[in-house]
């Protein structure tokens, strides 16, 4: 998983057919008290494309190791949880749809051999 | 007091009609009619000018009028102002409506699309439609100062616009007594039986649906239909959409009774809007006597599931009732729910009620509940 | 179990498929192995974390009993019934349909006069200058034409300082114009003063009588502490609003005066002492507010003095003495948690304007100020002292209702706070629960979205809801006394 803290960053490598960039950038975002994350960009060149997005978790100065890796493994634990977030989005989203439309229209949402269609 | 509602109990003294008839039972000679049936104190009174003659003293009497008939002291009951349907060819006599009764029941129908595992009333897939024609006769002769009539079945939704023509006919000739209808709510799901029935704008109308849990399988498993909890769920809201009163109704037994706190919590959340929630103890006839050995469950049984859905409901703002539970078996705290709903003709009370100090308060027990006795029930005395 | 006679079919012919779909949630930690679960309409569901992959991976048994809570909360469906879709869609309007009514509270500042000097406050004045800092019975009326001309059919007009029983006159005038103007429009209207009691009179007590008025005044706890918040000159606040209110609970009756406590960092050590001081003075709730970002609190860096986390230990010690009290037979509930509990467990949600979705500003409350002005919010006023003009809608003068509710400015800071698209919020579980706060956001960083992540609103949020989940999960005694204040 994380390398060690090195220059107040840790660099990971995200492999993108595990998790989808939307997930990662969500991820980053929410631990922004905590930590930057600077995405595809290692020493100021732009990464190459593909399957893998290097990352660079930046630390404020005087972050300890201990610290720091403790904010890795969050990264990684939200990171998951993001990912998980978007699978239910993508699984729901249609319904959710149906179901908003439904509740500001008269009309009624299911009707009669209604019941093979499908909210996906 | 239980008393014999309909069953063979005319003998004719001469001729008479050959169909079946309706009418009222009068007192008064003064006031004859082709829809009046005297109530003969003697043989031999017979004033002219009635439909029929009912007596309740043996004696033939050779002066007889056409369709005079001696009445069985089982129907002694029948008083001025009850309608009763004759049916000479059968000698029986039914009373649809008694005038002093506190709620009477209208028997619209006994064909069903639920099948209840314990149903009171099990239903007969046959064609009876002639009870409605009954009631439409009947109901004219009712008196317009009737409290409360009830709608009963079968299922009253099956009978479509003809249920909607009978609701008028109470509005119109009863305009001031509240009407209930016992309603599986299906077929109110969809079409438009529930606008229908809401046009009518019946000044005091409600219809009383059960509802067995907060799953489909559940209730689905209860009334033995596939769709129903679907179809009672979308009756429920189309009913109420269109301003229709609605009251939710949970009969308690040894298959729903652990299900009572999600019930209730599954109701304050979608369906906060419905008018009376009642949760009610079982009656042990029809088919909860066929399948009593898996239905039963002594009320003491479920007292904390019980008062869970009670407080979940109360404090949701909903009315709640409890019914059918005698006091002595329901947890004190519990009391303030119940109401007496059984009605008088099958309403009983136990030796041990006697001298009971709840007993004016207390609704009692069904004559049925003889089949199977609770243990908490018992004399309560005060202090 | 005895079975069915054999006409019946068994609970097996009615078992639901074993594929089944999601419906639309959210989820979020709770603690290291568990997780909350929450679907659009505010049910919640708490499970471990392998039991929300199972869940989501759509292979939970469908004899598991959580297939079932899921089931019966609409958190999944199947193809036999479709009753979930129709329950949502209603739960949805019905939790939506409070935006349409909009406006209930109107705040008027009848004077920013006060004969206290708070540290804490946000606008006072001590000033005898009635003339700059009054409101004008001309400006009052133009208010009361904007409040009639808001569709809500509740009403609440509520007195605010300064000291605001300092222009009692306006008040009185107030009172009596909205209810000659209510005699057509037939709201169901109330009346509350915010006030700091010293004040009171007969007279003032006989016309608070015969018109129901409201009080609300200040408490901040025993009276060292509450003397030491709020200096009156050569008297004590506390003995003044003790007094106060026992002579409104003596003309009115007891539900007719409540009690507002600010914390501040001399309170943080002692929660149990301002909870009991409440008990003791016969009141039956206390909200535990956290000190606001705005006026002279920022200004004198009293906002610095204590830490949200600071905050948060005095709220649990505090709701758990409180529920301790509640155990003990004592009658008394958290309002804070009794508001979140409300959004929690009520099919409607509450009406609380700090935490609505859209943001409470305008739509819940419009504030009148002193010098004719019109704010969204309370606080947009405070932060108008502050020299920030966000939330000012333009001047009595010159507005209707309806130019104020269709203001670009407001729409836009509606539309933007809005969290169902704010980042972080809209993939919260506890969104249903919560609200925007763009007056908090615009004082505190600049921005009427903010990014939560620094927000001290949203962390305060995080960990009280958190809290509550985590007592109503693990404390069955503690979620029957929380249950009971809904």
């Amino acid at each position: 998983m994380a390398a060690a803290l090195t220059d107040g960053a840790i660099q990971v490598v995200l492999d993108l057919r595990v998790y989808r960039l939307t997930a990662i950038q969500k991820t980053a975002y929410r631990l922004a008290d905590r930590v930057t994350v600077v995405l595809g960009v290692i020493a100021g060149e732009l990464a190459p494309g593909g399957d893998q997005l290097p990352a660079t978790l930046q630390f404020k100065p005087g972050t300890s190791e201990p610290a720091a890796r403790e904010v890795a493994r969050q990264f990684y634990q939200e990171l998951l949880d993001q990912e998980l977030r978007e699978q239910i989005a993508d699984q729901t989203n249609a319904v959710r749809t149906l179901i908003l439309a439904h509740a500001f229209s008269n009309a009624d949402l299911i009707k009669r051999g209604d019941r093979g269609e499908r909210g996906e | 007091m239980l008393i014999k509602l309909g069953g063979r109990g005319v003998r004719a003294l001469g001729a008479v009609s050959p169909r079946p008839f309706i009418g009222r039972i009068a007192t008064d000679p003064a006031r004859p009619g082709p829809t009046e049936i005297w109530l003969a104190r003697d043989a031999g009174d017979w004033p002219a000018g009635f439909r029929a003659y009912v007596c309740a003293a043996a004696a033939a009497h050779d002066a007889a009028p056409p369709d005079s008939y001696v009445l069985d002291p089982a129907f002694s009951y029948l008083g001025a102002g009850d309608v009763v349907r004759i049916d000479p060819a059968h000698q029986a006599i039914h009373a649809l409506y008694r005038r002093h009764a506190r709620t009477n029941a209208l028997l619209v129908t006994e064909r069903c699309n639920n099948y209840c595992v314990m149903c009171s009333q099990p239903p007969k897939d046959r064609d009876d439609s002639w009870l409605v024609d009954d009631l439409m006769q009947a109901i004219p002769l009712m008196s317009p100062e009737t409290r409360e009539l009830g709608i009963t079945g079968g299922e009253p939704g099956l009978l479509g616009p003809r249920l909607v023509e009978l609701v008028a006919q109470l509005r119109d000739c009863l305009p001031s007594t509240a009407v209930h209808i016992l309603s599986n709510g299906r077929t109110f799901a969809a079409g438009d039986l529930a606008q229908h029935l809401a046009g009518l704008r019946h000044p005091d109308l409600m219809l009383g649906i059960p509802l067995y849990a907060d799953v489909p399988e559940v209730h689905d498993y209860v009334v033995q239909a596939r769709g129903a909890f679907d179809d009672t769920i979308r009756g429920i809201l189309n009913l109420k959409r269109h301003g229709v009163r609605v009251e939710l109704r949970f009969v308690i037994h040894a298959d729903t009774y652990a299900g009572l706190p999600a019930f209730a919590r599954f109701v304050a959340r979608n369906l906060l809007f419905v008018d009376h929630v009642a949760l009610m103890g079982l009656e042990l006839m029809g088919f909860a006597r066929t399948n009593l050995e898996a239905l039963w469950i002594d009320p003491l049984d479920y007292q904390v599931q019980l008062r869970a859905a009670a407080e979940t409901l109360d404090r949701a703002g909903l009315r709640v009732s409890i019914y059918n539970t005698p006091l002595c078996v329901l947890a004190p705290d519990l009391h303030r729910f119940a109401r007496a709903s059984i009605s008088d003709w099958k309403n009983a009370y136990l030796d041990d009620c006697d001298g009971c100090a709840l007993r004016a308060r207390c609704g009692g027990l069904f004559a049925s509940s003889v089949l199977r006795r609770s243990r908490g029930i018992a004399r309560v005395s005060l202090g | 179990m005895t079975e069915l006679h054999p006409r019946f079919a068994g609970r097996a012919a009615f078992a639901p498929p074993a594929d089944y779909r999601l419906l639309p949630c959210r989820f979020l930690a709770l603690d290291d192995h568990r997780v909350v679960v929450t679907n659009e309409v505010g049910e919640h569901v708490v499970m471990t974390r392998d039991q929300l992959r199972t869940f989501a991976g759509r292979t939970l048994a469908t004899c598991e009993p959580l297939y079932r809570e899921l089931k019966a909360k609409h958190f999944l469906f199947d193809d036999e019934s479709r009753a979930a879709l129709d329950l949502l869609a209603l739960k949805v309007r019905t939790r939506r349909a409070a935006v349409a009514r909009l406006t209930g509270l109107h705040i008027f500042v009848v004077t920013l006069r006060c004969d206290h000097s708070c540290h804490y406050c946000q606008v006072s004045r001590q000033t005898e200058d009635k003339t700059r800092f009054d409101m004008t019975p001309a400006h009052a009326d133009r208010a009361l034409e904007l409040v009639f001309a808001s569709p809500s059919p509740a009403i609440k007009i509520e007195f605010q300082g300064g000291e605001s029983l300092l222009n009692f006159a306006l008040i009185r005038h107030v009172v009596i114009e909205a209810e000659r103007r209510n005699a057509s429009h037939r709201r169901d209207l109330q009346f509350v003063i915010a006030s700091n009691l010293t004040q009171i009179d007969d007279e003032i007590l006989e016309f608070a009588r015969d018109h129901r008025i409201y009080f609300s005044t200040s408490l901040d706890g025993p009276q060292d502490l509450h003397d030491a918040n709020r200096p009156l000159r050569g008297a004590s606040s506390y003995r003044a609003a003790l007094d106060g209110v026992a002579r409104i609970r003596a003309k009115l009756g007891p539900e007719f005066v409540s009690a507002l406590m600010t914390t501040t960092p001399a309170s943080l050590p002692r929660v149990t002492e301002i909870i009991d001081e409440y008990v003791r003075l016969g009141f039956h709730s206390i909200f535990l507010r956290s000190l606001s970002p705005y006026g002279f609190a920022v200004r004198t860096r009293l906002v610095r003095g204590y830490d949200i986390t600071d905050w948060l230990a005095f709220y649990r010690r505090g709701l758990a003495h409180i529920l301790e009290l509640n155990r003990r037979g004592v009658r008394i509930r958290e309002e804070l948690t009794a508001l979140l509990l409300g959004k929690m467990f009520s099919p409607s949600g509450t009406a609380y304007v700090d935490l609505q979705s859209p943001a409470g500003i305008a739509i819940g409350a419009l504030v009148y100020n002193y010098d004719g002005k019109i704010y969204a919010s309370d606080e947009g006023r405070m932060l108008a002292e502050m020299g920030d003009h966000s939330f000012c809608l333009g001047s009595l003068d010159d507005q209707t209702f309806a130019s104020v509710m269709t203001n670009d400015t407001l729409h836009g800071m509606l539309e933007d706070s809005l969290p169902e698209s704010a980042p972080m919020c809209s993939d919260c579980a506890f969104l249903p629960w919560c609200g925007a706060d763009p007056t908090f956001h615009q004082a505190t960083q600049r921005d009427v979205v903010g990014h939560k992540a620094f927000s001290a609103f949203c962390a305060k949020q995080m960990a009280v809801l958190r809290h509550l989940v985590t007592l109503l999960e693990d404390d069955p005694e503690a979620a029957r006394i929380l249950r009971s204040w809904i």
